[in-house]
């Protein structure tokens, strides 16, 4: 009876050790922190260059513009300032993966194999839930060359393209 | 006798510190995984012109949302441009834009980009929060754009910080 008490106190020592090394480990632990890369070229400016609309919902990035063979993703309601694109309804849901930036195969890759970067320049309309994936998005269409906008939307907010409205440049 | 006593009180103390090792253990678990993120702007001069930025977003309890001109001097080369934008910050807070709401703070901060923003010497960068996008849009994009003054922009989730350096500066 006597070794099997021994015993224990040893298993008590041994786990006593174990919590002191975690509490240093709680104590002297680092910060984790991890490392985003902002753009590097500040100011808007315009540029003459066509332009290609893409808007942002979370990770996904979805074609607004219909040229270049590009399948008509959004409803387009005429207004006499000029129009309103309304995305097709679940169209995530159903097509989610062809819009997904982590599939390569998606067709935001595409698209920049397709279009040259010397006529075109990329404009980004970002909703909030695509703010955290917005600088990926970005870092990989500056390495196929082009140059990037973008404007921010609110996230139910209707996409408006209007002849009076603001121009959205490079950055 | 002395197993019959010892035992069950050693048992506990295994038992309690087990549990206590398990809860710190999964703290630095979960802690490992919420790791805090960083957007590192790496800015540059415009035409001469050294940046300094403005965050849009909203606080809590607020109905709009608020410009705020962010004081951190760091990045900026030189001792005369740190004082420069350390007396905007200066003229901002004396006027109280901290204490008023968010409507009167952008009567404010349009006072401010009219008379007091040395637009021969910065040019202003808007950091975007979610919350802000609003407030961007209806208030400071317009009235930068309504004064002339050339900006740029960037979007930040709201729960990142952000580390500004200028290009070949250190």
């Amino acid at each position: 009876m006597e070794d099997r008490s021994f015993l224990d106190i040893i298993t008590n020592v041994f786990a006593v050790f174990i919590l002191i090394i975690l509490f240093f480990l709680l104590i002297f632990r680092q910060e984790q922190i991890m490392m985003v890369e902002g753009m590097i070229i500040p100011i808007e400016k315009q540029v003459k260059k066509d332009f290609f609309y893409l808007e942002v919902v979370d990770h996904y990035i979805i074609p607004i513009t219909a040229d270049h063979g590009y399948t008509k993703y959004y409803k387009i309601i005429k207004k006499d300032y000029g129009e309103i694109c309304v995305q097709k309804k679940n169209l995530l849901i159903k097509k989610g993966e062809k819009f997904n930036f982590y599939n390569k195969k998606s067709i935001y890759y595409h698209i920049l194999k397709k279009l040259n970067p010397s006529d075109y320049y990329l404009v980004f309309l970002v909703r909030p839930s695509g703010f955290n994936y917005y600088h990926e998005f970005v870092k990989i269409a500056k390495m196929h060359n082009f140059e990037v906008g973008w404007y921010p939307y609110m996230e139910q907010e209707p996409l408006k393209f209007s002849k009076f409205g603001r121009t959205i440049g490079v950055q | 006798m002395f197993s019959h006593i010892e035992r069950p009180f050693l048992d506990l103390i295994s038992g309690a510190i087990g549990v206590l090792a398990l809860f710190i253990v999964i703290f630095l678990l979960s802690s490992w995984h919420n790791a805090k993120i960083i957007l590192k702007i790496r800015a540059s001069t415009f035409h001469g012109k050294y940046p300094i930025f403005v965050i849009c977003e909203k606080h809590k309890n607020s109905s709009i949302g608020y410009g705020i001109l962010v004081c951190n001097k760091e990045y900026l080369p030189n001792k005369d441009l740190k004082m420069e934008l350390n007396k905007m910050c200066e003229y901002l807070e004396i006027e109280g834009l901290n204490e008023v709401s968010p409507k009167e703070s952008w009567d404010l901060f349009e006072d401010f980009i009219t008379k007091r923003f040395l637009k021969n010497k910065f040019y202003i960068f808007v950091l975007i929060r979610p919350s802000g996008v609003s407030i961007f849009k209806r208030k400071l994009d317009p009235l930068l754009r309504e004064h002339k003054l050339s900006m740029g922009f960037m979007p930040i989730p709201e729960d990142w910080d952000f580390s500004i350096s200028l290009i070949g500066n250190k």
